[in-house]
């Protein structure tokens, strides 16, 4: 099988950094109200518990990769369905990647309206995100991924300083044994976590466009995020202890509480690093949506699907936000859970067993 | 060209944002550092009908001039607005000053004795909790009498009289005299975790002489006001607590004359023990200590080490002592978290009983044992 590479590629380093910065994102706004977030140190292990169970979702997407030599779930459904089905799978993942993005403006609103200020305007502020998230995407996939490069290191570097400027406000008795409640909240947290990484739905799509084992990135992605989300678990906890589970934001309620030297507030360090995965993971999956739209309707319109796309996000998200303020983030989760089955399970099994039965026929035929 | 739009609309956008577009002024706006919680007095009785008399500690923008360490005068002063609860007292003051209050650089909460008794710590803090613009690191103190006397205190040493409570709870803590609560500490214990403790401050004198100092420390259970500890028991508290940074001992040695044994460095464990249907604890501590002063010469005082320790060590033991008394046998507040290391290290103690606790401590048993060694002579280190 030869493989349909993509022109624009990127290493895998790269790769793992954005699915970072996309996963960083939700993390840092994460909410445990009614969730088991509020667990506490249970949720330390519940993270880590989390590297197999993704590792087991990306199972379909590598058997999918080595069968067909790395390439796209949508080019491959290109050529085993046509350009009807192919079309009807890339409107599906375009429709994702809006779905993702229109979260994520509505997840920058419930914030700022929330936790920042809520007297800033939310058109003006809206406004000005979706506009710059679609230009970022107009610029590529290089150069997303070159800004995720960036966006990740600094994030991690503002986590471990926020980490020590926080240990005079830490208390040893906020830690409980992690199977202090038994194994189900471990269990429950870890399937709590696991659809907040909606980036394993993208990955088969990613395949052509990565330069090296995307399979190697996503191992060595799940391994650092582990890392990052226990230090990030380990903050919330030392610092807010069971309080955490009465706050809408933990991690960030958490920093709010750090005060160093001249700097004083690492909350408005917080906010400013989030933005910059907010904004990265934004036009991450705004570019994959062009990338969608491309594939239907051609590469000449561009400008013209991103005025869409954008003006599908702005629009939805200021409609919604009032009832993405007042809803919790766990009524999301079965609707994310679905969405991570369908596409890392569900389509690249589909895809690989109609190959098969191609495969099979054409055998036939030719004996 | 696409650039060019693309940087007009991201331009128009940031000029649309709140920042830039309401231009608030600093002469509307007074800077609260400080914030007091008293009752209305009715009736002969001080806060009966639930209403709240706030007292603003705030500086005048329009009084400064450069940096405020610069002043010539003071350039703080405090309003009084009354309210049914904080947050409509606030908006009384915006009614009153014409101007918003801007708490993000407060300093301080004092609540008044009366307040602190009569009401939960929940409801009067509650505003500061939920605002954005409040910060969780705020100290909360108690004022003696009332908040407005704390906040009123004339400041020679700071310009902003703030500064001075904040400092002085600070040293408090530092020296081993006073807890230091923050607002935090009330959000963390709100979730039922440990009890809180509030220090106690009294201002002393009349008119320019008048001082400030901590006295105490105010304890409630479940954000209820449940009694007091005193000085020693204070010190006693920041020992268990593992926040005791130094401390004096003034120790009379009887024939040996009186030393001074500053403490240096300590630390506590706390260790839970099964005993039958109960709980033991057991209480090490240990302490670095140093020679600050004496009145006999150095060589005798060299050669009773051992009962210069030993009377050390009695000491912190009494204090330690002193503050399981006051706060977990006799008011019934578990300030230094033991339900929780009993969660830690016997959990079979505390599922399924919760509602044992805190409640139970009274009946567990405490076995102290502290180990205070003088290392230190001065300049001149012993080891």
């Amino acid at each position: 099988m030869v493989p349909l590479k993509k022109n624009t590629q990127i290493s895998v380093s790269q790769l793992v950094c954005l699915l970072l910065a996309s996963r960083l994102t939700t993390a840092m706004t994460a909410s445990p109200a009614g969730g088991p977030a509020g667990f506490g140190s249970s949720m330390l292990v519940s993270v880590v518990l989390q590297i197999p169970l993704l590792l087991i979702l990306l199972l379909p997407t590598w058997w999918f990769s080595r069968r067909t030599n790395r390439s796209g779930t949508i080019d491959y459904a290109y050529v085993l369905f046509g350009p009807k089905g192919g079309g009807a799978v890339a409107a599906l993942y375009g429709l994702l990647c809006l779905v993702i993005v229109n979260a994520d403006l509505l997840r920058f609103q419930t914030f700022v309206s929330v936790a920042l200020s809520p007297g800033m305007s939310r058109i003006a502020l809206c406004g000005t995100l979706v506009v710059g998230v679609f230009f970022a995407a107009s610029c590529g996939l290089q150069a997303v991924a070159r800004a995720a490069g960036v966006a990740v290191v600094v994030v991690i570097a503002a986590m471990v300083f926020t980490l020590f400027s926080l240990l005079p406000e830490m208390r040893g008795v906020h830690f409980l044994s992690p199977l202090y409640d038994g194994v189900y909240p471990v269990v429950e947290g870890a399937l709590y976590e696991l659809p907040r990484s909606i980036e394993v739905a993208v990955v088969g799509m990613l395949l052509p466009y990565v330069r090296g084992s995307s399979s190697k990135g996503y191992a060595v992605w799940t391994t650092v995020l582990a890392g990052v989300l226990v230090l990030m678990q380990a903050t919330i906890t030392g610092v807010l202890g069971d309080f955490a589970a009465q706050v809408r934001f933990p991690y960030y309620t958490a920093v709010t509480a750090a005060d160093v030297g001249i700097i004083q507030r690492m909350d408005l360090i917080a906010v400013a690093v989030w933005l910059v995965v907010l904004f990265v993971k934004m036009a991450f999956y705004s570019m994959l949506y062009m990338s969608c739209a491309q594939r239907i309707f051609g590469k000449n319109r561009k400008p013209l699907y991103a005025v869409a796309g954008g003006g599908t996000v702005f629009v939805t998200g200021l409609s919604f936000a009032g009832l993405a303020a007042q809803s919790e983030q766990e009524a999301s989760v079965p609707v994310y859970l679905i969405i991570a089955g369908l596409f890392a399970v569900a389509l690249p099994l589909v895809l690989v067993l109609a190959d098969m039965v191609r495969e099979r026929r054409a055998r036939r035929a030719r004996a | 060209m696409k650039v060019w739009a693309i940087l007009i609309a991201l331009a128009l956008g940031m000029a649309l944002i709140p920042s830039c577009k309401e231009k608030s002024q600093v002469s509307s706006r007074v800077i609260v550092t400080a914030v007091g919680i008293d009752g209305v007095p009715t009736e002969g009785e001080a806060g009966e009908n639930g209403d709240v008399r706030l007292s603003v500690q705030s500086v005048e923008p329009l009084l400064t001039s450069g940096s405020l360490t610069e002043q010539q005068d003071n350039a703080t002063g405090v309003y009084e607005a009354e309210g049914a609860s904080v947050a409509d007292a606030l908006h009384t003051f915006v009614s009153l000053t014409g101007r918003s209050a801007f708490i993000m650089h407060n300093r301080v909460i004092a609540l008044g004795m009366e307040q602190a008794q009569s009401r939960t710590l929940s409801s009067l803090t509650d505003y500061f909790i939920r605002n954005h613009e409040g910060r969780p690191l705020v100290d909360v103190v108690i004022s003696r009498t009332t908040a407005a006397d704390l906040l009123n205190l004339k400041s020679t040493a700071f310009t902003v009289p703030a500064e001075q409570i904040s400092m002085m709870l600070r040293e408090g803590r530092h020296r081993g005299a006073a807890v230091r609560t923050r607002l935090l500490d009330l959000e963390r214990a709100s979730s039922g975790m440990y009890d809180v403790a509030v220090p106690i401050v009294e201002v002393g004198g009349e008119g320019e002489d008048q001082t400030a100092s901590v006295t105490g420390t105010a304890l409630f259970r479940g954000g209820v006001y449940a009694g007091e500890a005193d000085i020693d028991a204070t010190r006693g508290l920041l020992f268990l607590r593992g926040e005791l940074e130094t401390s004096p001992y003034v120790l009379e040695l009887g024939d040996q004359g009186r030393i001074t044994a500053e403490v240096e460095r300590a630390s506590c464990s706390i260790r839970v023990e099964r005993e039958g249907d109960g709980v033991r604890f057991h209480i090490s501590v240990d302490v670095r200590a140093e020679i600050a002063d004496e009145t006999k010469p150095q060589k005798m005082m060299r050669e009773n080490l051992d009962h210069i320790n030993t009377a050390l060590s009695e000491r912190i033991e009494a204090d330690i002592r002193r503050a399981i008394d006051q706060s977990v046998l006799r008011s019934g507040c578990d300030v230094i978290g033991l339900e929780r290391l009993m969660m830690q290290q016997e959990p079979e103690l505390v599922k399924g009983s919760e509602d044992r606790w805190p409640a139970g401590l009274k009946d567990c048993s405490y076995e102290i044992e502290v180990k205070a060694v003088v290392d230190k002579f001065g300049e001149e280190a012993e080891h």
